[in-house]
């Protein structure tokens, strides 16, 4: 179920949905492996969300909300962190390590940095696929 | 209202390492209130479990409800088939409701998924905190509100301890509150200080948990 | 589903200052109605006169007081403010009565308060120590009484940055009292400072000015300023002057109340007190965190006087592209509350950043023949013209009973072995 190869993107619309619309605008699609779900703010994603991507089979989940001052609706991006931190604890209470769940800033002008950080993301994962 | 936590996964699902179906069953009320036990948290659970048992129990079949209230045999009554037809029914209610789940269905195998804790009220959202010990003889009156019994670390009844600084408790002064402290300051307000001078005797506990587990009857309600 | 709200243009103005003069006097050239609130008991012509673009158009300002489009209401209470977008009423109190005003936008516009920050300055005031507007009543004083010109011939010792930055407002008062004290008094004027920031409007002109004007400027490290009764002595990079006469700009805060105005209209305010905390969509254009309550001026920007108006115009400008056609619509995607499964546990209400839930009555429902179909219920209930669709209350719901419509969800957030599940459209 997980350990899987998907990795989930749970991101707001304004920030990364504005990347991930940049990225596939210059023909520089996310790859095949990784799932974009757009939400309309930080402040929708809840646990619930989170395991749900697990249980659907991601072996990742990473969470883009906007910066703090940079939310339209205030505390979007606090909320995103409070939940990734409590998801994370459950996560680890079942026996899933914390670091598949990943929670980062983003601005919707970052579309350099998006790929370079899924890549990043996945290292643990390559690493063990090959040991 | 009554409060409670989620306990902790592991603990929940070494009960379930072995069980085909499990039926997860939420309460609406207090539960719901103090965000452990609503549907929301059910829905959290099913999911949470799920993960945890993906390698000891992946065949588990988790069945979620969610009933307005689980201390009440009527609201219960529905769910006896589904009962009947899981192994195990995880309940998501407070103990009371756990426990009235397992009187009602005896055949049924009903583990808790909330350690309850106390009578309490909120005091912003996502904090709640104790008010109420239930301890069978309100004394609120005399203590202008303030209840010395579930509020002092101590039960003291005539004033604080030594352990009492800045108005804190000096058993967790980040988030104890001395009662005592509280106490002075609202009969302070109210103009009522001088009740301060009746000493209080030592508290007849055969009112509380101490008598043993209690019961109440409106005689006029019964036929 | 779109559903088009008529709205009047009517907007609420609260504030005494120029800017909220300027944000009235717009508004009114917009063809708006307007209730201009006042919480001092100042006369309103002063305000609006002193918003006007420049001298000549002030008759023109005050004529537009007769226009019966704007009412006033001064040395106001405000007790509560009650409705939402398109349609707030706002409880005052005056004069032991009680008022109710209704509008279908605010703008806060209450400006700041000067003070005289002795502690940051280490110094107190005295007759040769004073602040800038003390001397400009002095300059305003000799003006009129035609009297002889005071501290002519004295040496005048501005410092225009002592314990740290000035804020914009001052800041420009005490560069434009530099030239005035040159060119009314023609003393010798030395003008202090430890890093002068130019980053106001005006400011750079200002300083050239001021050395055309024959003002010295000297740079200082760290202050030293005796003040004995042989004078002032400044010690600066090179040296130290000797003046008669110490000149310091006054230093600004929130105006009194901002807190509890703040929490009467569930706004925000920020770290430093001023409404609502820097945020990069609400800050520079005002924008509040509810919809249809705007900010404008020194209640919420560190500006100088001709900014703090500009802000003004911006404000009426926010509020006529709000209301200008008409009518309202709600956002695309907005929450939706199920009164049935709420329990009325508040955590939405209390959840929403841009107070846009309440505890509402549902009315029961009948069917055609005057049978009940759904009982009368109270529960939470979106204000469909204030949601921004943020989906904080969904998140946070204990009973899943609030859904975003028109939310695309993927099909794995639906577990497959429930059926009970809210099934997202």
């Amino acid at each position: 179920m997980t350990e899987g190869n998907k990795i989930v993107l749970l991101g707001c619309a304004h920030s990364a949905g504005e990347v991930v619309a940049d990225l596939a605008a210059r023909g520089l699609a996310l790859p095949a492996h990784v799932e974009w779900v757009s939400v309309p703010c930080g402040s929708t994603i809840d646990e619930l969300l989170m395991l749900r991507a697990f249980e659907s089979g991601a072996g990742q989940v990473m969470v883009l909300a906007c910066y703090n001052g940079a939310c339209r609706s205030v505390d979007g991006s606090l909320w995103a962190e409070k939940r990734a931190r409590a998801a994370r604890a459950l996560l680890e209470e079942a026996g899933i390590a914390g670091w598949r769940l990943q929670f980062c800033n983003i601005a919707p002008n970052m579309a350099a940095d998006l790929p370079q950080w899924i890549e990043e993301f996945r290292e643990p994962v390559v690493a063990e696929e090959s040991k | 209202m009554i409060v409670a936590k989620r306990k902790p996964l592991p603990e929940i699902a070494a009960n379930l390492q072995s069980t085909r179906k499990l039926l997860i069953v939420g309460c609406n009320t207090c539960v719901a209130i103090c965000l452990a036990g609503g549907e929301k948290e059910v829905a959290v659970m099913g999911s949470a479990l799920h993960l945890a048992l993906r390698n000891t129990n992946p065949a588990i079949v988790i069945t979620q409800r969610s009933i307005e209230r689980q201390c009440e045999e009527e609201f219960n009554a529905p769910l006896a088939e589904e009962i009947a037809a899981h192994d195990v029914v995880l309940s998501m209610a407070c103990g009371v409701g756990v426990q009235t789940l397992a009187e009602q269905f005896p055949s049924a195998i009903v583990y808790p998924a909330l350690n309850t804790a106390f009578m309490g009220r909120p005091e912003e959202r996502g904090i709640w905190s104790e008010r109420c010990a239930g301890c069978g003889n309100c004394v609120l009156d005399k203590f202008g509100g303030v209840c010395p019994i579930a509020r002092c670390s101590k039960n003291l009844l005539n004033g604080p301890c030594g352990g009492s600084e800045q108005g804190k408790c000096e058993v967790d002064p980040k988030n104890i509150d001395c009662a005592w402290q509280l106490i002075y300051d609202r009969l302070s307000r109210i103009g009522q200080l001088d009740r301060l001078l009746e000493v209080e005797p030592p508290k007849d506990w055969s009112t509380s948990r101490h008598g043993g587990p209690r019961k109440i009857v409106r005689e006029d309600m019964v036929l | 589903m779109s559903q088009r709200v008529p709205v009047e243009k009517k907007v609420m103005v609260l504030g005494d200052t120029p800017e909220a003069g300027r944000v009235a006097h717009d508004l009114l050239g917009l063809g708006y109605l307007v209730h201009w609130v006042s919480f001092e008991d100042t006369p309103i012509r002063t305000s609006f006169a002193n918003s006007a673009r420049d001298n000549q158009s002030r008759e023109a300002e005050l004529a537009k007081l007769a226009d019966a489009r704007l009412a006033f209401y001064g040395d106001c209470n405000l007790v509560a403010l009650e409705g939402d977008v398109g349609q707030f009423t706002a409880r005052l109190r005056r004069d032991g009565e009680m008022l109710s005003l209704d509008a279908a936008a605010l703008v806060v516009a209450t400006g700041n308060e000067r003070y005289y920050p002795a502690e940051r300055y280490k110094l107190s005031l005295s007759s040769n120590v004073l602040t800038v507007s003390q001397i400009q009543r002095q300059l305003d004083a000799v003006r009129g009484a035609g009297a002889a010109l005071p501290h002519r011939h004295e040496r005048i010792l501005v410092m225009l940055d002592l314990g740290g930055e000035t804020a914009r407002e001052t800041a420009t008062e005490t560069l434009r009292l530099a030239i005035r004290l040159r060119e009314e008094w023609r003393g010798e004027v030395y003008a202090f400072y430890q890093n002068l920031k130019v980053d106001t409007p005006g400011y750079e002109r200002l300083t050239r000015e001021m050395r055309e004007k024959g003002v010295v400027f000297c740079r200082y490290a760290e202050p030293q300023i005796t003040v004995d009764e042989k004078g002032i002595a400044v010690a600066y990079v090179e040296g130290t002057v000797r003046g008669e006469l110490l000149v310091l700009p006054e230093a600004v805060r929130p105006r009194e109340g901002t807190a509890e105005l703040a929490a009467l209209l569930r706004v925000r305010v920020g770290e430093d007190g001023y409404f609502q905390d820097i945020n990069i969509h609400h800050y520079r254009p005002g924008l509040s965190v509810r919809k249809g309550i705007y900010f404008a001026g020194r209640c919420h920007l560190d500006v100088a006087g001709d900014e703090a108006l500009s802000d003004a115009a911006l404000a009426a400008a926010n509020i006529d592209a709000l209301l200008g056609e008409g009518f309202l619509e709600p956002e695309a995607v907005i929450a939706h509350v199920d009164s049935y499964k709420c329990i009325r546990c508040l955590t939405c209400i209390r959840t929403c950043p841009h107070a846009a839930v309440e505890l509402a009555d549902y009315q029961a429902v009948t069917d055609g023949d005057g049978l009940p179909v759904r009982s009368a219920v109270t529960a939470a209930r979106v204000v469909d013209l204030a949601c921004r669709g943020c989906g904080a209350c969904l998140a946070n719901c204990p009973v899943r009973a609030i859904e975003l419509v028109g939310q695309q969800l993927p099909a794995w957030m639906l577990a497959k072995d429930n059926p009970q599940e809210i099934s997202q459209p």
